[in-house]
């Protein structure tokens, strides 16, 4: 029995503005508990919200990176309902009049581009941080987070499997990055994704919808989405019905669980903000935002695909990190062989990013300086041993990679005498193999070649040495 | 002992000419304050060692010749509603019974930078609900003019702290009414400014939309004085208005205004009082004594305004008091064994009745099924309501009306049928509702010997006029001189 | 009658107000009553007029961007009956979300 996955994701990304939604205190993570609050974002009794400029304008960067249609008129609205980690015990959102609407992100997926639908993307405030007593005596609340911006970006139900899911969460991280709005941590918190998922079998309409909250990996995303598919397929098959219900997504155990259920589901009575007034997108505002975004991913891969022949998989990888997509396009600028700087990335820079993963932000590479040793490289001066040398201490402490190839002496040799002096020392050193070579032993040539070539420490274009040390051998025979 | 009980404009005079220092003016107060408050219960707080640390910085300021403000050295009350640093603010509730706040409201922070002297908090119904100051954890407020009478509400303290002399102004807040009934049952003056023109922050919310703080003063020129102190844009409130200040007492005194006043027929076909209706009347000839023309106007949608008032304000209300859990601030309580029974609990021992039954009221106005025909309903009826003011302001420029259909009824004549306590609030919160400002005037005497007030609405940011308007009454009225309290202010001779 | 105990309970459940039997009942009457009269508006005929919800024709209001550090978060702790080395304590929470 064929089966359909239809999985929506609901993103929340936290803006990485200076300041929190409607206050001045800090967008910080790490600071000691409760050190980042004031009054309002305490929720204390008159005070009031006022709206960061700046985290609207990150939002609609956001809508533009999606393809979305930017609302001209859009409001706040309150929604309501009892947690600890909210004070106003009301999260100030929106509602009906998002600020941004029927968008699309691209992924690149078996081999073609897929688009998934976005179907809004709207600013709220986030909560603080609730930490229960592993006693069980109580719960303690930090609301230093209390207040941050955040986006919450809910796709349309187009996402079909697990690889999909991952790619298109990836896909979004990668933008929002790219556009830098958030900083995208999923492991401290800064972006987390509820999973909406229903089966159906072919020709048959929408099966009910579970949902899953807070994931915050992409395996881990992958992995639930996986789990919760085969979940609801085995009930039906089993003769059940999928209830609709929130689940908890444990993934060290690699299943899900139906959270506590309420009688009704919840009634958040939204309303607008009266606290607050309405938002207008004017088109001259709307223009400066657009001209201050940089260029998309998606962008980006398909130019080098197509300008620079780099295979899909390499331009994947490499437009994943902005800033390894900067390194690329300026290292090919300086290099002019681009195709060389790509596999290059592929295999020592991305294995030097997968051993420290702070690599990008924290190494003294940059663009020119790679494009300056891939062009030693591609001209042959030096040899891809040699190379890595150079990047090793570029890495560690910048500096001008022809310098550094000097002074290691890592340059190829060219100079005639040099050579000539380095076959002479050979053949010196090693008269035996003189003399089986012009007794007719071919063999030995390729011996006075290793011994020559480690004379000039391998730094040599063998071609030149095996050219002078074959003179140098016939001009013997005479 | 000198009778130190002056107004703002007097009391700034003297102060100017060293004739009296803060410090006299704070002590007197204090004393009154002693003497009196036990038969009105206006004040719940009084902070003595502050307010004389105040008067005397307030002196120093004087004596230095500094450039200062007239409110400079002149003692204030201001209603428990309002944040004030340092200084306990209970909003009447048990919920926020200790509640001590770090932070100053906008309001009274700009009067304590003026140089203004905090004496300490007025009493008020519980989170601005009702309209009589009866709803209080602290007891009743009393009427000082009749102790077995209510002083009105929200803002009762604040009224009858001004009509018994126990300080030159006070501080209010009005969402339906607050500050202009209690200022009528008192005989005094009360402004409900424009939506907008005073900042909200630090005020503790009732209702969102409706809510503003405002001056009760002795006259019209103090109120105009205060409201120069604290009306102006702030950064911190989203609704407040970025308008360029002005000086509200400039042109009080000019007469022979050629204003139209519009009577709105609706109000004055109601049940109302007929001294209460006859002095207003009286009031509205005394304006055209001085150059005004009256005439009728019509507010159709007059009988709406009741439930499109409570349908918005409590729903409102009902999200603004739900961040009171006692996890933050306010009260707790102390048994509960889980999260959920925190909060039930917490709420249910710290709110009063009149709170929970317009909670509950607001919490079913907005909830699914009956938001639509309910709140959202409500937010249209508003339209229609504002819409009627802006029509009838096409034809007049103040419109005249009763403020409450009865002078001060008696203590717990009301409190049993909240419907009717209610539906007194017929001529107050469509003002409200339509974010207009409001001058309330006293103008005469009923039977009993009890104040009424008159009423007087304008456009949009017209306060200016409306002073003018209640100048113009004030001077050929002549101050409310009470049979039996000696602590009233002295008559002004009448000017004409 | 018992459609606004229904009401009053349900408003009670969603609001977290604990209330007695008595002033359930007390409640129930009062709302009642109440409620009979403010219903009358959604009979009203409001055309296709657009709800209200801002009297002033303001919009964009923000404030930049720009860090202002609480002087005194201790203090505003100190509001709270209850903490624990920095953090605000509840009783244990179920998770509902």
């Amino acid at each position: 029995m064929e089966y359909e996955v239809m999985v929506g994701l609901e993103i929340h990304a936290e803006l990485k503005t200076q300041t929190k939604m409607f206050c001045g205190c800090r967008n910080e993570f790490g600071a000691k508990p409760n050190t980042l609050v004031c009054p309002v974002c305490l929720g204390m009794p008159g005070t009031l919200p006022v709206i960061n400029r700046t985290a609207v304008e990150y939002a609609v960067r956001a809508g533009l990176a999606m393809n979305c249609r930017i609302s001209s008129f859009s409001r706040m609205d309150r929604k309501n309902y009892f947690y600890p980690d909210m004070p106003k015990a009301y999260q100030i959102s929106q509602y009906d009049l998002p600020l941004c609407r029927d968008g699309y992100v691209e992924i690149y997926i078996d081999g073609g581009w897929k688009k998934i639908g976005i179907e809004r993307i709207h600013l709220e405030e986030d909560a603080g941080k609730l930490v229960h007593d592993p006693g069980g005596k109580g719960s303690f609340i930090d609301y230093n987070r209390c207040g941050v911006p955040l986006i919450e970006i809910v796709s349309r139900p187009d996402i079909s499997s697990p690889e999909e899911a991952g790619a298109f969460l990836e896909a979004v991280k990668t933008i929002l990055e790219y556009i830098e709005v958030s900083d995208c941590k999923m492991q401290e918190g800064s972006l987390r994704a509820d999973v909406n998922l229903s089966v159906r079998r072919s020709g048959e309409p929408p099966g009910t919808r579970t949902e899953m909250k807070n994931i915050n990996s992409i395996h881990a995303v992958q992995r639930a989405v996986r789990a919760e598919a085969g979940r609801q397929i085995a009930v039906i098959e089993g003769g059940g019905r999928v209830i609709q219900e929130t689940r908890r997504w444990d993934d060290t155990r690699g299943e899900s669980r139906p959270m506590r259920s309420k009688e009704e589901a919840m009634d958040y009575r939204y309303f607008p903000e009266p606290d607050l007034v309405p938002l207008v997108m004017d088109r001259k505002w709307l223009e400066e935002i657009r001209k201050s975004m940089p260029e998309l991913p998606a962008s980006r891969q398909k130019k080098y695909m197509e300008s620079f022949g780099i295979p899909a998989y390499d331009a994947h990888l490499i437009t994943q990190y902005k800033s390894l997509a900067d390194i690329f396009e300026e290292a090919a600028k300086v290099c002019g062989n681009p195709k060389l700087v790509s596999n290059w990335i592929m295999t020592d820079i991305l294995r030097r990013i997968n051993e420290d993963g702070n690599f990008l932000t924290a190494s003294c590479l940059d663009g020119q300086k790679l494009g300056k040793v891939m062009a030693m490289l591609d001209r042959g001066d030096i040899s891809p041993v040699s190379a890595r040398e150079v990047l090793d201490i570029i890495v560690r402490e910048g500096g001008d990679p022809e310098s550094i190839a000097d002074s290691m002496g890592l340059k190829v040799q060219r100079d005639e005498n040099l050579i000539a002096g380095a076959v002479e020392e050979a053949l010196e050193q090693n008269p035996k193999a003189v003399a089986d070579y012009t007794s007719g032993k071919e063999k030995a040539f390729g011996f006075l070649m290793g011994r020559t070539m480690a004379i000039l420490k391998g730094r040599a274009d063998p071609a030149q040495v095996r050219e002078m040390l074959k003179r140098r051998l016939e001009s013997l025979k005479e | 002992m000198k009778d130190l009980n002056l107004t703002v404009s007097d009391a700034s005079r003297l102060l100017r000419k060293g004739e009296v220092s803060s410090r006299e003016l704070t002590e007197a107060a204090l004393e009154r304050i002693q003497q009196d408050n036990g038969r009105i219960n206006a004040f719940v707080t009084v902070c003595a060692d502050i307010a004389l640390r105040q008067a005397d910085e307030a002196d120093r300021r004087l004596r230095s010749g500094e450039e200062v403000s007239p409110l400079c050295g002149i003692p204030m009350g201001i209603k428990d509603n309002l944040c004030t640093r340092g200084v306990r603010t209970t909003c009447a509730s048990r919920m926020l019974e200790n509640f001590v706040p770090p932070y100053n409201a906008t309001a009274v922070e700009r009067l304590l930078s003026a140089g203004a002297v905090l004496l300490g908090k007025l009493n008020m119904d519980e989170f601005a609900m009702g309209s009589s100051s009866e709803h209080s954890i602290f007891g009743s407020v009393r009427n000082p003019w009749d102790t077995s009478r209510v002083a009105g509400g929200s803002s009762g303290g604040s009224a009858a702290a001004v009509a018994a002399g126990l300080c030159s102004f006070s501080l209010g807040s009005d969402t339906g009414g607050s500050i202009r009934q209690p200022a009528s049952f008192c005989g005094v003056v009360g402004l409900k400014p424009t939506y907008g023109l005073v900042s909200r922050y630090g005020l503790v919310a009732f209702a969102s939309s409706l809510d503003q703080v405002g001056p009760i003063t002795r006259d019209v020129t103090d109120c105009a004085l205060v409201l120069n102190e604290i009306a102006g844009h702030d950064p911190r409130d989203s609704t407040s208005v970025g308008r360029d200040t002005e000086d509200y007492t400039s042109g009080l005194d000019r007469d022979g205004m050629k204003i139209r006043v519009g009577l709105p027929k609706e109000y004055f076909e109601t049940g109302i009082d007929e001294d209460v209706r006859n002095s207003v009347l009286k009031a509205v000839s005394m304006l055209e004594e001085a150059g005004a023309v009256s005439g009728d106007v019509s507010l159709p949608s007059t009988d709406n305004t009741i439930p499109a008032y409570y349908l918005i304000s409590s729903a409102e209300a009902s999200a603004n008091l739900a961040r009171y859990d006692g996890i933050r601030y306010g009260y707790r309580n102390p048994g509960a064994r889980d999260v959920e029974e925190l909060y039930r609990m917490s709420r249910g021992e710290g709110f009063g009745k009149e709170v929970k039954r317009r909670v509950l009221l607001g919490t079913h106005a907005l909830s699914a099924g009956y938001q639509d025909k309910l709140y959202s309903k409500a937010l249209k009826v508003r339209r229609m309501i504002a819409a009627d003011f802006a029509k009838a302001f096409e034809s007049c420029d103040v419109i005249a009306a009763p403020v409450y259909p009865t002078t001060a009824f008696r203590l717990g004549e009301k409190t049993g049928n909240p419907l009717e306590m209610y539906l007194g609030d017929i001529f107050t919160v469509g003002v409200n509702l339509a974010g207009l400002p409001a001058l309330t005037v006293p103008c005469g005497l009923d039977r009993k010997g009890l104040p009424v007030g008159i009423q007087l609405i304008g456009r949009p940011f017209s306060e200016n006029l409306l002073f003018m308007a209640g100048r113009a009454i004030e001077r050929r009225m002549g101050r409310l001189k009470p049979e039996n309290s000696g602590n009233m202010a002295s008559d002004a001779p009448a000017e004409g | 009658m018992e459609a606004d105990r229904d009401l009053v309970r349900k408003a009670a459940a969603m609001a977290m107000i604990e209330l007695t039997g008595e002033e359930e009942a007390e409640f129930a009457r009062d709302l009642g009553v109440i409620m009979d009269y403010m219903e009358r508006i959604s009979e009203m005929d409001t055309g296709d007029l657009e709800p209200m919800e801002h009297v002033l024709p303001v919009q964009n209001v923000f404030r930049d961007d720009v860090p202002e550090d609480s002087e005194n978060t201790d203090e505003l702790l100190k509001c709270a009956s209850e903490t624990k080395d920095g953090w605000y304590v509840v009783p244990s929470v179920v998770d509902t979300l």
